[in-house]
């Protein structure tokens, strides 16, 4: 078996070394510590000897020539091998300059020796770390955790952290917590950044302050498109079957007399089954990424954020279990959630708790979108317009109506791939609504 | 024999001490001198001899094995074999203490020092310098001159403890310049330590020629500063050193005090394997002292003797050889640590801090909790 | 129980150990038929006689050094550095060979050492005589660092130092010998390494120190008292091993605090307690960590050193500013 040999350091904190005079050839029967090359460092001329008994199979460096320490400088082994090691010589080696000795370096952590004794005071059971025990300690004496930088956005924001529960490891305080609770107050007063006073409004201008919902929307959406590297999965899928699907379930309501469903069926509910169907098996899409924290939380029910538009804005109330309920279900709930919003009478309980959001930016004409993926989520699934376009079907250019689709993923959760492979089931069950039959509990 | 110091009252006032002739019986050319009477064995001396071929094949070893990258930085005692075996064998391994500096290979093997273990501490593992129990033996001490006062304090409690044991502390003539060494010799003479200083001046301090490193004519001189005697031998004569020893060996167990013997040698190799002697030393002058090298110098005696013939030596060559390759084999056998060796044997028992940060270091965070 | 001054406390115990123990030998500079320059071996070696309690020739190096060798031979050597600051002339031996002869033997040799040594300042001595270097050792790996503020510390402390297998620099508060007194008991105890001592709590400042300035971090805190902030104070004891849970639980229930020491500001201890108690306490702290040190300078002439030694007046400074820290 071949023995790589590396140049080593001869002389104490060598860096390289030339070669000198080779005291063997390639072919040589040689003996472990007979001389094998002489080389120059800048100390000295050394002579290297042979680290083994063997045949020189290869030897690396020309007269001259300055080698790096660590560098592969001679390979040993038996007869039969020269041949091989001849074939090889061609190829670069890479060099490990970290090799003192090829075959028996100590590098690897081997085998653990007798455990250290347990320290002075540590008790039973795993001993609480300093930080824990300061953590616990201030929170005991009722004085609240937070960063400097914490603190002072509270200082300028007029939070008192005391009144403020704290959303970070061990209870502690960070930015969005004292963001919250600042909420609908004043701007924040002696901001060292504060924009130089706007000039006198031009001709035309109409200066409107950014108040309520529309602020909400203002600080969320900037917070998510800061935060979240957004990827974006564009298709435009066949809707032919489910526009089939569709039509047939309306036929069905109308003849059990129920005109309130079949005005509700309409192709939302239908998409919203299919993102949370679709969900399930890709749970990554349907989760949450802590940064501070460093984990992803899959969730295990999927609450479907749907999308709303109202005169104030666009809100999101929660479709809850979405993955357990019926599309009939999902059609009325998503009927009575959008009316409650319009009449503004949703709960914040209806309003939060999403863990994947659908919407339809189609409504007014648009086919492809970006949609903004709520704070505390990982996708954002957008359907766009429903249109009579060309595609072509076995061969043949056919006219279908086509439903463009733009699926956001967060990267931080999402790879391509991830989310690729989660649009394609929704993809496939948009041309083929019977697969959903798969998932029917 | 040797002469005695020769002390001169200056005209201006003041005195000056011109050292004596070198202590030798055995010349350079293996004769022994005619009214001195061997007083080691024949065995002894074979075992001596051994131990001094042992000494300059392990040197050959090793520095081979270093231009390999199996071992470390190493300095050999070529040379110097006669001096460091000479001396050790006056000791009794069981009860006596050796204090080394890092050079003395034969002398740490005479005491019981595993040669895997020798070998270990070159090669770098942390347990090369984990001296065996039941080996009287301080560890390879690499701050010149420091293990001096070790030693002093060795005998001082040895002795303070009933035991009539005795101290050889070695050190070279480079190390003697260092404060240590001065106090330390100061601390012994006022004690009354049972210790035996053996300074080797074997020329050179890696390339500062013994008239550089001061301007005594002998170095056995300083004893007398310290209230005690001290001897000036030829340290390439295995009978010299012996003999001035043995006495001082004595001198130290009957409760005599210390003793300093300067065994006056010649580095013939490089300081270590770093070190490019080319650069300072006359070849002339580094020829001259070969003529004086211990090893051939007690062959031809023992050849004389009848005691060695070729036959018998190329044997001793064979075995001795044999040995080296065990012991490499054994030593790179034990070749593996972890990282969390760093932590053992710090203190006796880990505190909580250093255990954090073996914890964080074995797990590979570096991070503290 | 008796009230002690710190030297009495010192000279009994080492009496006691040296009566528990027939390993413990004394070596040093005057400590024999003089008693020691501050009389903590006074009458010891009448007691033990010559060879336990030995007068040294004036060479530091081989006071430690050959300590090395009394300690490989069996015996519980406890040198005496006549004053810390003349420990530079033994720190070769200190550092380099009693913190690190167990590791490198890897355990064959252990270092049973206790190196007494007096410091600390407002005594007008002459140069190097009152240096605070006990952060040269605190970073010196292998060796512990104990530094009593009290009369019933400089007992369980050194008793502790005695009997730990491993090396010990046991530093003595000079102004503290005679002037710091309080109850020691009279039967065996020992105070472990590795905690601090809580002489008072307070919510508003934790206030941390050692040795000589522990005292100086009292007043201060009386000071405070005075104006209303409630000051909690801290003795570490021991520099090496630190008591991290302590420091950090104090820091974070008050949020502010400040180190109080004698040695000179850059590289001194108190870094290391700054660094300590933001790694655990950070989330928890209202203001940045204050400092009270010497200054930078070489350490003064006797008539100077008022302005140099931190007095309880900078405390309260210190104390006021890190209040007022928004």
């Amino acid at each position: 078996m071949a023995f790589d040999f590396h140049l080593p350091d001869v002389f104490e904190g060598t860096a390289t070394a030339e070669i000198v005079e080779w005291k063997v050839a390639v072919g040589d029967e040689v003996k472990e510590d007979q001389p094998l090359v002489d080389v120059e460092t800048d100390k000295a001329v050394v002579t290297i000897p042979c680290p083994t008994d063997g045949v020189v199979l290869e030897l690396r460096g020309e007269l001259g020539e300055t080698m790096p320490v660590g560098e592969l400088l001679a390979v040993f082994g038996e007869r039969g091998e020269l041949a091989q090691a001849g074939a090889g010589a061609a190829e670069p080696v890479e060099a490990s300059a970290a090799e003192a000795h090829p075959t028996r370096e100590t590098a690897a952590l081997a085998g653990a020796p007798a455990a250290p004794r347990e320290g002075a005071g540590q008790g039973n059971g795993a001993p609480v770390s300093p930080v824990e025990a300061a953590s616990a300690a201030a929170l005991a004496a009722g004085r609240p955790l937070a960063s400097p930088a914490v603190r002072k956005l509270a200082r300028e924001r007029g939070v008192d952290l005391a009144s403020v529960t704290g959303s970070g490891p061990a209870g502690r305080i960070v930015r969005e917590d004292v963001l919250a609770a600042a909420g609908p107050q004043a701007p924040p007063a002696r901001e060292a950044e504060a924009p130089a006073p706007a000039a006198a409004p031009a001709r035309g201008d109409e200066v409107i302050p950014l108040r309520g919902i529309r602020r909400t929307i203002a600080r969320n959406m900037t917070e998510s498109w800061q935060t979240v590297p957004h990827i974006v999965d564009f298709r435009d899928v066949d809707a032919t079957a489910l526009l089939a699907a569709r039509r047939d379930l309306r036929a069905r309501a109308e003849a059990d007399g129920d005109e309130e469903l079949a005005k509700v069926l309409t192709m939302m509910p239908l998409l919203a089954k299919i993102a949370a169907t679709a969900a399930l098996r890709h749970p990554g899409v349907n989760s949450s990424v802590d940064m501070e924290r460093e984990q992803i939380t899959r969730h295990g029910a999927v609450h479907l954020s749907v999308a709303t538009s109202t005169s104030d804005g666009l809100l999101t109330p929660v479709v809850r279990d979405a993955d357990r309920r019926s599309v009939t279900e999902i059609a009325r709930e998503i009927a009575a959630l959008a009316a409650a919003a319009r009449s503004r009478s949703l709960s914040r309980e209806q309003l939060t708790g999403g863990t994947l959001t659908v919407n339809n930016y189609g409504a007014l004409g648009s086919s492809l979108s970006t949609p903004i993926i709520p704070p505390g989520q990982s996708a954002n699934l957008g359907f766009g317009r429903l249109q009579e376009r060309a595609l072509v079907r076995d061969g043949e250019l056919v006219a279908a109506p086509v439903l463009g689709l733009s699926c956001s993923g967060d990267h931080r959760v999402l790879d391509g791939a991830d989310l690729a492979s989660f649009v394609n089931d929704v993809v496939a069950a948009i041309e083929n609504p019977v697969l959903l039959l798969a998932e029917l509990a | 024999m040797a002469g005695s110091a020769d002390t001169r009252q200056l005209a201006d006032g003041g005195v000056r001490v011109e050292p004596p002739e070198p202590l030798q019986f055995l010349a350079p050319d293996g004769s022994l001198a005619q009214e001195y009477e061997p007083a080691l064995s024949d065995e002894e001396l074979l075992a001596a001899f051994r131990l001094m071929l042992l000494s300059r094949a392990t040197s050959e070893r090793a520095v081979n094995l270093q231009r390999q990258g199996r071992l470390g930085t190493i300095a050999t005692p070529d040379g110097q074999e006669a001096a460091i075996v000479g001396s050790v064998l006056v000791l009794d391994p069981a009860r006596d203490w050796l204090v080394p500096t890092y050079r003395e290979m034969p002398a740490m093997i005479h005491m019981g020092l595993p040669l895997p273990r020798f070998l270990l501490y070159y090669r770098g593992h942390p347990l090369g310098n984990q001296v065996p129990e039941g080996v009287n033996m301080l560890p390879v001490q690499i701050a010149l001159g420091t293990q001096v006062p070790h030693a002093v304090g060795l005998a001082w409690g040895l002795r303070h403890q009933g035991s009539d044991a005795v101290v050889l502390v070695y050190f070279g003539e480079g190390a003697s310049s260092e404060g240590d060494v001065h106090e330390a010799m100061n601390l012994a003479g006022v004690r009354q330590a049972p210790v035996v200083f053996l300074l080797q001046d074997n020329g050179w301090a890696i390339s500062t020629p013994v008239a550089q490193q001061s301007a005594t004519g002998s170095f056995a001189l300083r004893a007398a500063g310290y209230g005690f005697p001290g001897e000036l031998v030829d340290g390439n004569d295995l009978f010299a050193v012996h003999d001035a020893t043995r006495r001082a060996v004595e001198r130290a167990r009957t409760g005599e005090g210390p003793t300093l013997i300067e065994a006056r040698t010649y580095r013939l190799a490089p300081h270590n394997t770093s070190d490019d002697s080319s650069r300072y030393v006359d070849p002339t002058q580094l020829e001259e002292a070969r003529a004086r090298d211990p090893v051939p110098r007690l062959r031809a005696f023992l050849s004389e003797r009848g005691l060695l013939d070729e036959e018998a030596e190329r044997r001793l060559t064979e075995e001795i050889s044999e040995e080296l390759a065990v012991a490499v084999r054994e030593m790179e056998s034990e070749s593996e640590f972890a990282a969390e060796q760093l932590f053992e044997h710090v203190y006796e028992t880990l505190p909580r801090r250093l255990d954090h940060q073996r914890r964080a270091l074995s797990e590979g965070d570096g991070e503290p909790d | 129980m008796a009230v002690m001054s710190m030297v009495e406390a010192i000279r009994s115990t080492l009496a006691a150990e040296m009566d528990r123990d027939e390993r413990v030998i004394l070596l040093g500079q005057d400590i024999g038929a003089n008693g020691g320059v501050f009389r903590a071996t006074e009458h010891l070696q009448e007691r033990f006689g010559e060879d336990r309690v030995v007068d040294m020739p004036l060479a530091e190096a081989v006071i430690v050094g050959s300590s090395v060798g009394l300690a490989a031979s069996g015996l519980i050597p406890i040198p005496e550095l006549q004053f810390l600051g003349f420990g530079s002339q033994a720190f070769h031996q200190i550092e380099g060979q009693v913190a690190r002869m167990r590791a490198r033997s890897a355990g064959r040799f252990e270092m049973p050492i206790v190196i007494r040594a007096p410091f600390g300042g407002n005594v007008r001595t002459p140069e190097l005589h009152s240096d605070a270097h006990e952060a040269k050792y605190a970073n010196s790996p292998g060796i512990k660092v104990a530094m009593p503020a009290s009369a019933y510390d400089a007992k369980g402390l050194l008793a502790e130092a005695i009997r730990d297998p491993d090396p010990v620099l046991f530093c003595e508060p000079l102004r503290g010998y005679r002037l710091q007194k309080d109850e020691v008991p009279e039967e065996d105890y020992t105070v472990p390494f590795g905690e601090a001592r809580v002489l008072r709590e307070g919510d508003d400042v934790t206030l941390v120190a050692w040795s000589v300035a522990v005292n100086v971090a009292e007043r201060g805190a009386d000071l405070a008292a005075e104006e209303g902030i409630a000051c909690t104070v801290i003795d570490l004891r021991t520099l090496v091993p630190l008591d991290e849970q302590t420091l950090a639980e104090a820091f974070a229930r008050t949020g502010r605090g400040i180190v109080v020491q004698e040695a000179p500001l850059t590289a001194g201890f108190g870094a290391e307690v700054v660094a300590t108690v933001q790694e655990h306490a950070f989330w928890a702290l209202e203001a940045p960590i204050g400092r009270i040190a010497a200054p930078d300078v070489p350490y003064p002439i006797g008539a100077i050193e008022e302005q140099y030694v931190p007095g309880p007046e900078r405390v309260l400074a210190e104390i006021q500013r890190v209040m007022e820290a928004a």
